[in-house]
């Protein structure tokens, strides 16, 4: 009984987690915001496209804008972007194999402790 | 079976498991190179026409500007490689600078860009420098 | 004798110095020979002295320009400002190191003399521990990366101080950052010395805990205010980009902050005694890593790594640190058996351990997301991107359910919580929490992350600020209460900081950003902002071509500030530079930022209306005045 809450946190949780981990929709529609948001710059190391302060990110920035109002998916305008200027500007890697290794850490991790607890709670 | 002993064999697979999960997540993410270097360019040369990227620093006194036209050499290092280009190039331009030219190879040792791309690298630097 | 061979000189007998500290330690450790102990402390204290003078030396050569240093050439020059000399201190590989092992040796040499007639048995070890990795980076200093190396011809002039890091916040930062990431040495010291002992009980962490408390004060400063400086100097509208350098701060700030928490289960309850050594043995190899990924070239690219020297040292370093702590921690394993039980789940033990999952969890992801592009590079060759997004949403929920542990934690009692007792303390702040999210969202708020971070600023502070009117009910008076225990209030008046930053947090849910390029005379629009391009003034100092937008601002028709925002031209270093405008209030930041100027005057702004940041600025003071406190409680009393 006293397991169920804490269980029930920790399942909210990585729901929540997976939630948020999961990408957005390919087909859906983005705006040039979340794309700029999410794209890092091809010009400044470790800043976004949207963060960016060079003149050239304010190009690409326009150039997303324009994309989008040709209706592209976020599926089209990421294939676009590594046409254009390589892997590296996807601030998320396309597999989610990245994801793999802390998931499966962190899994490893709750059981160890879920035992740990079950040990010292005994007699 | 003595604790340390049950400890360092859960430790162990646990290790191994985790290291096999890295390696295979490192598989597979092939991709096809998304620019050559000119040291690449020089050791293996790649058909006139033909449309590629090329990044590198710029070479420090390699600068010429001809009314429209720039001139400079772009290095890797290993190699390095002439581009030509009548592109208007973005302020952050200049020596030492890591660029990335995209357009065709038109003679040997010569690289005509449509597009030069500058990358602001004194940012990434001071975040070294600064420790954080 | 001129300073560059005093200097070399120095470093030779530092490193000549702390390496006999270390075999000395060891050898009157095994013997039992106090002699060679006391000669041990000696050498280090010694080779501290010596440390320290070459850093004063290199400070001095920095000041008086003396340019037959190579390395006085390659950071300063004559018109680098004379305040701004020491900086160039951390400007290159080879002072920053010299700091680092200047810090690590005075940390190292303070804690040793304190604690040597107290902790007579764990001293010898901890000193060799010390000597060891001191003469490891003297080492690597003298014979490797030396910051003393002479150039010749002399030449005239120094290639000068690049501009990022001309500026106040530069100044403090990174000496804050490695004041907190060389002070983890002590605790380092001090648990590997009770692990070759086989003896874990809590003595080891506290003794050196205030040194804990203070290395992580320092490192929580550090970071903020390295935030602050990227906020103020480069111009791209935020604090934290989750740059491979900012984790690197950050890793060790996740498993420190983990162990300042778990070690009072420990102290309370004699549980999770190996836990603890595991955390502070991460802590000390991830402060390591981040020395490693910043200074070897790593991140730049592999081709850089392979060059530099202190890529090719400290990867051993770290990997002999990280491996032989562990494989000491397994050989010792079956002799650190907890003594207590846990009571129950629904607990504060229990919530403790949740904390340090989510803490552990959180450093290890992001430590994978720092390295899995350097990896990837490493075994095909392809560049790939790990960035906010992937960083964000894992950090996002993470971070707010520890935040909502913080506020869990003191309504749930130590041992076993009735449901009784759970339901009267969770009553208010619950409700409180409850009402926040409600109201925001009948008041039209649409992102979920931003209510229910703001929701749970309440439930925090409310459960915080709840624990202070108890105290000060039951103890006469709120001064009298946290006098009384520093460390517990102290502890509270820190979260009740992070609530603040968390509050900051927040408003980056709501940022607005615009760019525009316009002439003199034309206005624009962002927020409720009417920004007008005044006119523009271009100038000239010997440092730089100046080019200032004057920008004035009004918010309903009220004229309310005059911004002017820059795009320099630094001549020494041939490289562009923008100066922000920033009209700061408790509500939202108004930041603007010049990323062109054509020579006909047309500028190209960027605009930020960002709000709520003030509070994390304000979040962090609160914290520095916790870590004050906690910081005053003498060494001993218990909880």
């Amino acid at each position: 009984m006293k397991w169920i809450l804490p269980l029930a946190i920790l399942t909210g949780f990585v729901f929540v987690i997976a939630l948020s981990a999961k990408g957005p929709n390919p087909d859906a529609r983005p705006t040039a915001e979340d794309v700029a948001g999410r794209t890092m710059s091809p010009f400044c190391p470790g800043l976004t496209v949207d963060e960016c302060p060079s003149s050239q990110s304010a190009d690409l920035r326009n150039r997303i804008a324009v994309e989008i109002d040709r209706g592209a998916t976020n599926e089209q305008i990421d294939k676009w972007l590594v046409e254009n200027y390589g892997t590296a500007v996807l601030g998320r890697p396309k597999s989610n194999i990245v994801w793999m290794v802390p998931a499966a850490v962190t899994t490893i991790a709750m059981i160890a402790l879920g035992l740990g607890i079950r040990k010292w709670s005994g007699p | 079976m003595q604790s340390r002993t049950r400890f360092v064999i859960a430790a162990g697979i646990v290790v191994s498991a985790i290291v096999g999960l890295i390696i295979w997540s490192l598989t597979g993410t092939g991709a096809t190179a998304y620019y050559k270097t000119p040291g690449e360019l020089s050791a293996a040369p790649i058909n006139p026409g033909t449309r590629v990227r090329v990044a590198g620093k710029v070479v420090a006194g390699s600068v010429e500007q001809l009314g429209e036209t720039t001139n400079f050499t772009v290095t890797d290092g290993k190699g390095e490689i002439a581009v030509t280009t009548k592109d208007v190039l973005p302020d952050t331009f200049g020596t030492g600078v890591e660029v990335v030219a995209e357009g065709t190879v038109t003679e040997p040792g010569l690289f005509t860009a449509s597009t030069v791309l500058a990358k602001c690298p004194s940012k990434f630097k001071a975040r070294v420098a600064s420790g954080g | 004798m001129d300073i560059a061979s005093a200097g070399r000189f120095l470093l030779y007998a530092a490193f000549a110095g702390a390496l006999m500290a270390s075999m000395l330690s060891l050898l009157g450790y095994r013997r039992k020979n106090l002699g060679a102990v006391l000669s041990g402390q000696r050498a280090l204290i010694s080779s501290c002295i010596l440390t320290g003078t070459c850093l004063v030396l290199l400070i001095v050569a920095l000041y008086i320009h003396d340019f037959s240093i190579g390395y006085v050439v390659s950071y300063t020059s004559r018109s680098t400002p004379k305040a701004y000399t020491f900086t160039a201190l951390w400007a290159g590989m080879e002072g920053s190191l010299l700091l680092w092992a200047s810090l690590t040796a005075a940390y190292a040499t303070t804690a040793v003399v304190m604690q040597r007639s107290r902790r007579a048995d764990l001293v010898p070890v901890a000193t060799a521990v010390f000597g060891s990795v001191l003469a490891f980076f003297l080492g690597l200093l003298a014979f490797s990366a030396n910051p003393f190396a002479t150039i010749s011809p002399i030449p005239i002039d120094g290639k000068g101080l690049t501009p990022l890091l001309q500026s106040p916040f530069m100044a403090i930062h990174p000496v804050l950052l490695y004041l907190g990431l060389t002070g983890l040495i002590v605790p380092f010291g001090f648990a590997v010395s009770a692990l070759v002992r086989g003896r874990l009980d809590p003595r080891w962490f506290t003794s050196t805990r205030r040194w804990t408390v203070l290395a992580w004060s320092f490192l929580t400063l550090g970071i903020i205010l390295g935030g602050a400086w990227a906020y103020m100097e480069l111009g791209w509208g935020g604090y934290w980009a989750w740059d491979p350098v900012e984790n690197a701060s950050f890793l060790p700030w996740l498993t420190a902050t983990a162990f300042l928490h778990s070690v009072m289960i420990q102290e309370r309850r004699g549980m999770l005694k190996v836990w603890n050594v595991a955390l502070i043995l991460a802590t000390y190899s991830l402060s390591l890593f981040g020395t490693f990924l910043t200074r070897s070239g790593l991140l730049v690219s592999v081709h850089t790594f392979s060059e530099s020297p202190v890529g090719k040292y400290l990867l051993p370093l770290l990997g002999f640190v990280a491996v032989g702590s562990f494989a000491l921690l397994g050989w010792r394993y079956d002799r650190l058996r907890s003594d207590r039980h846990l009571d129950s789940v629904i607990s504060r033990e229990s919530a403790f351990m949740f904390n340090n999952l989510l803490f552990v969890a959180l450093a290890f992801t992001v430590l994978w997301g720092t390295i899995y592009p350097v990896l990837v590079e490493a075994t095909n060759g392809s560049k790939i991107s790990v960035g906010p997004p992937f960083f964000n949403s894992v950090f996002i929920p993470t971070g707010l359910a520890l935040f909502a542990l913080s506020g869990v934690g003191p309504l749930v009692a130590w041992r076993r919580a009735s449901t009784r007792s759970l339901r009267r303390q969770f009553a208010l702040p619950l409700s409180m929490g409850m009402i926040t999210i409600v109201s925001l969202a009948i008041s039209g708020m649409r992102s979920w992350a931003a209510m229910f971070a703001l929701g749970l600023c309440a439930f925090v502070a409310s459960a915080t600020l709840g624990e202070f009117v108890s105290g000060a009910r039951a103890h006469h008076g709120l001064l009298n209460v946290i006098r009384r225990n520093k460390r517990r209030y102290g502890g509270y008046i820190v979260h009740l900081g992070v609530v603040l930053i968390v509050l900051g947090f927040s408003g980056n849910a709501f940022r607005q950003s615009t760019t525009t390029t316009i002439k003199p005379g034309m206005s624009f629009k962002i927020g409720d902002y009417d920004i007008l391009y005044a006119r523009a003034r271009t100038f000239s100092t010997p440092e730089k071509v100046v080019n200032m937008a004057v920008m004035k601002v009004a918010r309903n028709g009220k004229d309310i500030a005059t911004l002017r925002p820059q795009r320099n031209f630094h001549l020494a270093q041939r490289t562009p530079q923008s100066e922000i405008g920033l009209r700061t209030s408790l509500v939202e930041d108004l930041y603007l930022v010049l990323t062109r100027m054509d020579r006909d005057t047309t500028a190209t702004v960027r605009a930020w209306v960002n709000p709520l940041v003030a509070w994390v600025w304000i979040g962090a003071f609160i914290m520095s005045i916790g870590m004050v406190v906690i910081l005053a409680e003498r060494e001993g009393v218990p909880a």
